[in-house]
């Protein structure tokens, strides 16, 4: 019987300074030198991380108030609409929301990282006025210091897997998946593999409501699953799901966050997106957590996508491994061999695993044991295009 | 050294003159093709870098092709790397075909190299961060 670990085990052993923490890159290659019961014995905690495009992201911002006050109606950020259906001076900025003046150039999440840099933000608001709040116009400049609250709380974030995209057509596609040549010539993928969070603990054991993460450089929190949360996504026989799967909803304090780890995008032809740095620190509980984080490239497996046809379900070509994908070319089903390119940065994504490990080792992070785990079981409904149901009668 | 980079477009009928030889051997220019496609039956292309010692030669050289009946045309823009702005994700090599982008596989930064680039420009397109754009760099003196 192998002897199994708590949480508070873990924190106290980070308090003390005894704590053994790997990169999930490091622990496959322990596991692989020194076997599964040694790992168990020696290895505290394994961190995972991720840097990718991450559109469902934005932030709760708090302007105060002006004098005399005004509540809110229209508020554009550097011209960008921020959405304000909310509390006098409270709005949300979305981070795919594009200038009214200049479009996909600069967005939702261009605000939120000229915030991050300290960089004024121009704000313009208007409102109907009322009688406890007179001001119908405000026109002024504000920072991240000047606001109250500022805090990113993006619904979906660190997809559990995604796809691989190609283009079967004749001619050039502009996807958020990038560029895609015709006639199969090139594909992209998106996920750090062997390094990703949620395919380092695919059933959620860990990571759930309520953990405490790394979040574009600060600590965060996983405050629910993630919009288009899809646990009973077709799973490997480890376990592991071969499509996009799980997701995460987080937030943390924008005032903590660097713009190493929260960078705008500008996607060509397609729109405004954010990439977002998370790292998610896995303790190692029992021997299952070892086997979990001890997966390689070559075991993560994922569906290739023709993004041609622009359909909700898209005709898929097969399933090639994150091994295939890193080495520049896949072959799929039909024979045809492709040149592959990554999407999210794997250089970050370890950047932040590194970061993370030396928060833990440093005593500056401790571990959150989730207050309520994800679902396994939530469905993920399409929409249906339909008349006023008969419900009434 | 003055460098400079042309495309050449000629005609079948001079694909028997022995020109490369003569740029070198008659202006004494160095010349490294980067993407040639000659037959003797159809109209010739060739993209090259061309670097002298003195700016004249190149001159003269370019001359004597213009003289032959070829059209050349200078490719003096550039690929500009602003790698503060990159964040290393790899999209752009994934539109590279010349494999002038290119990911380090030990790293995963990007590598860029300026001699294999046709300035097709679609890296740019593939860049969601504004690290590429196309700039003149003309002369390396």
């Amino acid at each position: 019987m192998s002897k199994e670990k708590s949480f508070a085990e873990i924190n106290k052993k980070i308090e003390k300074g005894e704590v053994l923490v790997l990169t999930a890159e490091e622990m496959s290659d322990f596991v692989d030198e020194y076997g599964e019961d040694t790992a168990l014995e020696e290895v505290d905690v394994v961190t995972t991380a991720t840097f990718g495009a991450m559109c469902s992201s934005g932030a709760f911002l708090n302007f105060g108030h002006s004098d005399p006050p005004i509540r809110m109606g229209r508020v554009y950020l550097n011209d960008v609409l921020a959405y304000s259906g909310l509390a006098a001076v409270d709005a949300y900025i979305g981070a795919t929301e594009e200038s009214e003046s200049l479009g996909a150039q600069y967005g939702g999440a261009h605000v939120i990282e000229d915030l991050i840099s300290g960089k004024e933000v121009h704000l313009s608001a208007s409102s109907k006025g009322t009688d406890c709040y007179p001001r119908k116009e405000i026109d002024t400049y504000i920072t991240l210091e000047d606001l109250n609250q500022a805090y990113l709380f993006n619904p979906r974030n660190c997809y559990q897997n995604y796809w691989v995209a190609v283009n079967s057509s004749e001619k050039i596609i502009y996807t958020y998946m990038g560029p895609l040549y015709g006639n199969y010539e090139n594909a992209s993928y998106s996920s750090a593999g062997q390094l990703s969070p949620l395919l380092n603990d695919p059933y959620y054991r860990t990571i759930g409501i309520g953990s405490r993460i790394f979040l574009g450089g600060a600590q965060g929190y996983i405050a629910w699953e993630g919009t288009q949360h899809n646990p009973l996504r077709k799973r490997g026989e480890n376990g592991i799901p071969v499509g996009g799967a799980g997701t995460l909803a987080v937030i943390g304090d924008l005032k903590e966050m660097s713009k190493e780890y929260i960078r705008a995008a500008s996607v060509t032809n397609y729109g405004v997106s954010m990439y977002v740095g998370i790292g998610i620190p896995i303790p190692i509980l029992n021997k299952e957590m070892v086997r979990y984080t001890a997966v390689r490239d070559k075991d993560l497996y994922v569906t290739v996508v023709d993004y041609s046809a622009g359909l909700r379900d898209n005709p898929t070509l097969g399933m090639v491994s994150y091994q295939e994908l890193r080495s520049g070319k896949i072959v799929l089903e039909n024979g045809r061999e492709v040149s592959t390119a990554p999407l999210s940065s794997l250089n970050k994504a370890r950047k932040i695993a590194a970061e993370l490990k030396d928060w833990i080792k440093r005593g500056e992070f401790f571990l959150e044991e989730p207050v309520q785990n994800l679902s396994q079981n939530r469905k993920f409904n399409p929409l249906e295009i339909r008349k006023e149901a008969d419900a009434y009668v | 050294m003055y460098s400079r980079r042309v495309k050449l477009v000629y005609q079948p009928n001079i694909v028997g003159e022995p020109i490369i030889y003569n740029l070198i051997k008659k202006f004494d220019i160095e010349i490294n093709i980067i993407q040639a496609k000659i037959s003797p039956v159809e109209e010739g292309k060739l993209v090259m870098d061309m670097k002298a010692e003195e700016i004249n030669y190149l001159e003269k050289g370019i001359n004597y092709l213009l003289k032959e009946g070829i059209v050349v045309k200078t490719l003096d823009k550039s690929i500009v790397y602003r790698e503060e702005d990159c964040v290393f994700c790899g999209a752009c090599t994934g539109l590279c075909k010349t494999g002038a982008l290119k990911m380090d596989q030990e790293n995963w930064e990007l590598i860029v190299d300026h001699t294999s680039c046709l300035l097709c420009g679609m890296c740019i397109n593939a860049c969601a961060f504004n690290a590429l754009s196309l700039g003149v760099n003309g002369r390396d003196k």
